[in-house]
């Protein structure tokens, strides 16, 4: 209620309202009071009570004063004026109650008034309030909407659009919202949201990097497949044109070459490999500035990755599995390389690659270990070469692995090597050493394939007939079939490894001399000593001749077989180790036969006194010839070995003979055992005609002469120098006297005089010779 | 040359069809060895073991024949001065048997009088193979009046029995019965005796 301006009373004023009602009509019976309410109302509202009461008191005094005086004069009129006094007092009395009454009821209605309007005033208050809570609370669920739907994008994997609606709340402008707690926290809570959407692509990324490791075998088996094509096709190619011959599959040439059909290992119609996990996780991160932290922990995905493929120790059975799976997580790591700019960087790759290669490599060398097949060897090998080109289309550094190859390939050949001598060894071992035959499992043809020959011999034995013996035994035919597996197996090895040509001719060169000296050469030489039988030894030789030539044809057919490849001539040395083993062969078979004659002279049973001379040779040493000639005649040996088999042999017999006469095992003998000596060398004699080599009766000269001297008679005349230069010189003077002394012992046990005088001179006679020469004692 | 470490020298000879084994009993028994491998005998070989008999060592030089056709001549050679003959067929094989008396003929017509003969039925282990039996073996033996035995080269079974036996009965009929008449110079052509300064050397056959 808007203050009124309250009217001040002054002291005039209030005299005059007084005055006012003093100047009611005091004869009208009804007071007319009336008047008087607003004026009290007005005193009243005006707190001037007191001034009022004040006044009517003074009122009252002058009045009564006035009263007195008119009293005292009017006395009459006092007393009535007292009780219309009283009269007014009375209804003053009255309408100040009435006043009052009033008063409280309508402060009574004023107050319930008030109250309501303040009811009303609070009612619209909250309803305002109301309307505000429900704007912001709306406000905040959109915002809540969105982080709502962003775990829901999290979810189905739309990780980048989550992190848009991350950002479009925190880029919202500023609301009444702003300012609240509830934003204030959804603000902090961003980091956390944006932390799930890492952690939900990195999930993702680390399932992918799993799928990615599952099919790692068959993108590396396909991209092997696809190399294996290649190559086919290559080789195909190669064959057909000569220019294309010295390259090989990933060479500049092939390359310029390749008919680009293009196959995707990583897309294609069996596999197909999706890199979206990888590029979103990538992006995201980058967006979230956390690129560093993917890529390391990418690379230490990879790095765990790579060493879990090749367990320890490593299984050479899935080998080709396990190159496969390297070769496919290299693939992807070239891929993944290309695409993804610069997440990943050569250095990472390469590390990988380098870490891997080594294990591999020692993986193989641990396992490799105990084996001695080379076959095993081949198949590593076989396994490393796709790789190695599978994976050097990817443009990875393959340096190591080939060094790797040719250590392996050494190992390789030690192991051929090794094997083939074994192989060697029993063929010689097992083999009888007789002429092999040409039959209808072994045709003519097909011998003369495997064996190497001069061209004329081929052309001589191309005539042979079935069932008619070769010159060869088994050894030699077997030996150049396993000489042929093994160099087929040796360059078997070599096949696809472009480099160090020089080098593994070399290693064949020395490979096979060692072989055919130490497998075959030595072999036969070891053989020797368990034949006893001089043709299977002609055998032997002649197979050993075979052998000298066989490296020769060698040479040329290995030069030719390589020039295919580069290189030079290829060299072989193990022909002298064969013409020492043919020499060994000679000396056994001339020991053998000597050891036969030997066990001859055993049986000779000469009679070294006898009383008469015979006239035909001894039997034992008619049986001596006959097996001699019979042997050796029948060895199907050249000519010069036979000659030398029948010099040998003669030698042989002649020291026999020469001993009994000279020797220390006969103590005595008389003329007639010297002359039947000489009858059984006349036979000899006679039989070396029959058989045509006179020439060697030779040998005989030293034994003719020296019984000469004796039987004819003429010890003084070779006691002259001059004579014993020029007709004696094969006599030996210490053997002459040896014999001289047989005599001479023979003469001293005889009963007749005649007979010790011979005795006797043949002492003197022996002393002579003796006394010639001491220093000549030979 | 020492002198020889035996009292007596008997010559022995192998004789039968190619591949009976005639090399393999003689290498059974002078070497005790044997060898699955068939090396054809080229013309004559010869082997040299002394046996004891009685308590005389006696040295048998035993000539193995080549078996096959062309050798006839150089092999044939030597019956004569062969004191005992082994005739050798393969119990597997019945035309080696069947040739025996082929054989039979020829020693004599080449070979001295009163050799000594065995038949020899070799292989004997090869039982599933047998072609000629036993019996049949013995049957032609009493037919030539000849001693029978069956060897196994191979298992060594019967193979000292055979050339102890047949150097046995050679020595009863030459070397005893000439102690016996003590004839100087020895009666018996072929007989050997050595280590008496008296003794003649052998005429050679070719003489």
């Amino acid at each position: 209620m808007p203050p009124r301006r309250r009217q001040q009373f002054t002291q005039d004023h209030i005299d005059q309202q007084l005055q006012q009602i003093h100047l009611l009509d005091p004869s009208s019976s009804s007071e007319n009071l009336e008047q008087l309410g607003p004026i009290i109302k007005q005193i009243h509202s005006n707190r001037q009570q007191d001034a009022y009461l004040r006044t009517v008191q003074g009122l009252i005094d002058s009045k009564d004063a006035e009263i007195e005086k008119i009293c005292s004069d009017n006395y009459q009129d006092f007393i009535s004026s007292v009780s219309t006094l009283f009269s007014v007092k009375t209804y003053t009395d009255k309408m100040k109650e009435n006043i009052s009454s009033l008063d409280t009821s309508v402060a009574q209605l004023g107050g319930g008034l008030v109250e309501k309007k303040r009811a009303l005033l609070q009612s619209r208050k909250t309803a305002a309030n109301l309307d505000e809570a429900i704007d912001t609370l709306q406000a905040c669920l959109r915002v809540l909407d969105v982080v709502d739907r962003v775990g829901d994008m999290i979810k189905q994997g739309k990780y980048w659009s989550a992190l848009r609606s991350l950002e479009d709340i925190q880029s919202m402008p500023p609301t009444s919202l702003s300012q609240t707690p509830f934003f204030q926290h959804l603000l902090s809570s961003l980091p956390s949201l944006r932390g799930q959407i890492k952690d939900a692509v990195t999930a993702s990324v680390k399932q992918w990097l799993l799928e990615i490791r599952n099919i790692s075998t068959e993108v590396g088996r396909l991209a092997v497949e696809s190399m294996e094509t290649r190559t086919r096709r290559w080789r195909s190619r190669r064959e057909k044109d000569v220019l294309f011959r010295p390259s090989r599959v990933g060479s500049a040439v092939e390359l310029v070459a390749y008919e680009k059909i293009e196959f995707n290992v990583l897309d294609n119609e069996k596999l197909h490999v999706d890199f979206k996990p990888l590029f979103e996780c990538i992006h995201i991160y980058t967006t979230l500035n956390s690129l560093s932290e993917l890529q390391k922990s990418y690379q230490a995905d990879r790095k765990a990755q790579s060493d879990l493929i090749l367990p320890t120790p490593l299984p050479l059975a899935s080998l080709q599995s396990l190159t496969q799976e390297i070769s496919g997580f290299f693939i992807v790591e070239s891929h993944v390389l290309e695409t993804t700019g610069n997440f990943r960087s050569h250095r990472d790759v390469e590390e990988l690659w380098d870490a891997l290669v080594t294990r591999l490599t020692t993986g193989i060398e641990g396992a490799l270990q105990p084996v001695i097949d080379p076959e095993t060897f081949l198949k590593v090998k076989e396994s490393l070469l796709t790789f190695i080109m599978t994976l050097e289309t990817y443009s990875y550094s393959t340096v190591s692995l080939h060094a790797f190859i040719i250590v392996l390939f050494e190992k390789y050949a030690k192991l051929l090597e090794t094997q083939f001598a074994r192989r060697f060894e029993a063929i010689v071992q097992q083999d009888e050493h007789t002429p092999m035959k040409v039959d209808a499992e072994n045709t003519i043809q097909a011998i003369l394939d495997v064996v190497w020959v001069s061209e004329a011999e081929r052309n001589e034995l191309e005539q042979t007939p079935t069932s008619y013996p070769l010159p060869w035994s088994l050894t030699f035919y077997q030996s150049c079939q396993d000489i042929r597996t093994f160099i087929q197996k040796f360059y078997a090895f070599v096949e696809g490894v472009s480099q160090h040509h020089r080098d593994i001719d070399e290693l064949l060169s020395k490979s096979l001399d060692s072989l055919l000296e130490k497998g075959i050469s030595r072999s036969i030489g070891q053989r020797l000593a368990g034949t006893q039988n001089p043709t299977q030894i002609a055998q032997i030789i002649t197979n050993l001749e075979y052998f000298q030539d066989a490296g020769s044809e060698l040479e040329k057919s290995l030069t030719s077989l390589r020039s295919t490849q580069r290189g030079g001539v290829i060299r072989l040395s193990a022909s002298s180790s064969f013409e020492a083993t043919i020499g060994r062969s000679r000396a056994r078979m001339s020991g053998l036969i000597n050891s036969k004659l030997d066990q001859c002279f055993e049986l000779s049973e000469y009679d070294w006194t006898p009383r008469s001379r015979e006239t035909s040779p001894s039997m034992y040493l008619y049986e001596l010839v006959n097996w001699l000639t019979t042997v050796v005649d029948s060895l199907v040996i050249k000519e010069t070995y036979k000659e030398e088999a029948y010099k040998g042999a003669l030698g042989y017999i002649t020291d026999c003979l020469m001993d009994f006469l000279t020797g220390r095992d006969i103590p005595m003998m008389n003329e007639n055992a010297i002359s039947n000596i000489l009858i059984d060398v006349d036979f000899l004699e006679e039989e070396l005609k029959r058989i045509g080599r006179s020439h060697l009766s030779t040998v005989f000269t030293e034994l003719r002469l020296t019984t000469s001297v004796v039987l004819s008679n003429t010890v003084q005349e070779y006691l002259v120098p001059a004579n014993r230069h020029a007709s004696y010189a094969a006599v030996k003077p210490k053997r002459l006297q040896a014999l001289l002394e047989k005599l001479a012992r023979y003469g001293a046990m005889q009963r007749d005089a005649a007979g010790r005088d011979l005795g006797e001179r043949r002492r003197k006679e022996a002393d002579a010779v003796g006394r010639l020469f001491p220093g000549e004692n030979r | 040359m020492p002198p020889p470490h035996y009292d007596f020298l008997i010559k022995l000879l192998l004789i039968g069809d190619s591949g009976v084994g005639k090399s393999c009993l003689l290498l059974r028994f002078c070497d005790d060895a044997w060898t699955p491998s068939f090396i054809t005998t080229i013309g004559i070989d010869f082997k040299i073991r002394t046996i004891e008999l009685d308590g005389k060592r006696i040295k048998l030089q035993i000539w193995d024949t080549a078996g096959q056709e062309r050798f006839r001549t150089i092999t044939t050679a030597y019956y004569r001065g062969a004191m005992g003959i082994l005739l050798v067929y393969d119990v597997t094989d019945e035309r080696s048997f069947n040739q025996i008396r082929t054989w039979h003929s020829n020693i004599e017509q080449h070979a001295s009088e009163g050799v000594n003969k065995i038949l020899i039925g070799n292989k004997s282990d090869w039982t599933d193979k047998r072609a000629v039996t036993e019996e049949q073996g013995r049957e032609l033996a009493e037919e030539l009046g000849i001693k029978f035995m069956e060897t196994s080269a191979k298992v060594n079974e019967g193979v000292e029995e055979a050339f102890f036996t047949l150097a046995r009965d050679i020595k009863t009929r030459l070397i005893d019965s000439q102690a016996e008449n003590a004839t100087p110079g020895g009666s018996a052509p072929d007989s050997v005796k050595v280590n008496q300064p008296a003794a003649q050397s052998q005429p050679g056959c070719c003489s």
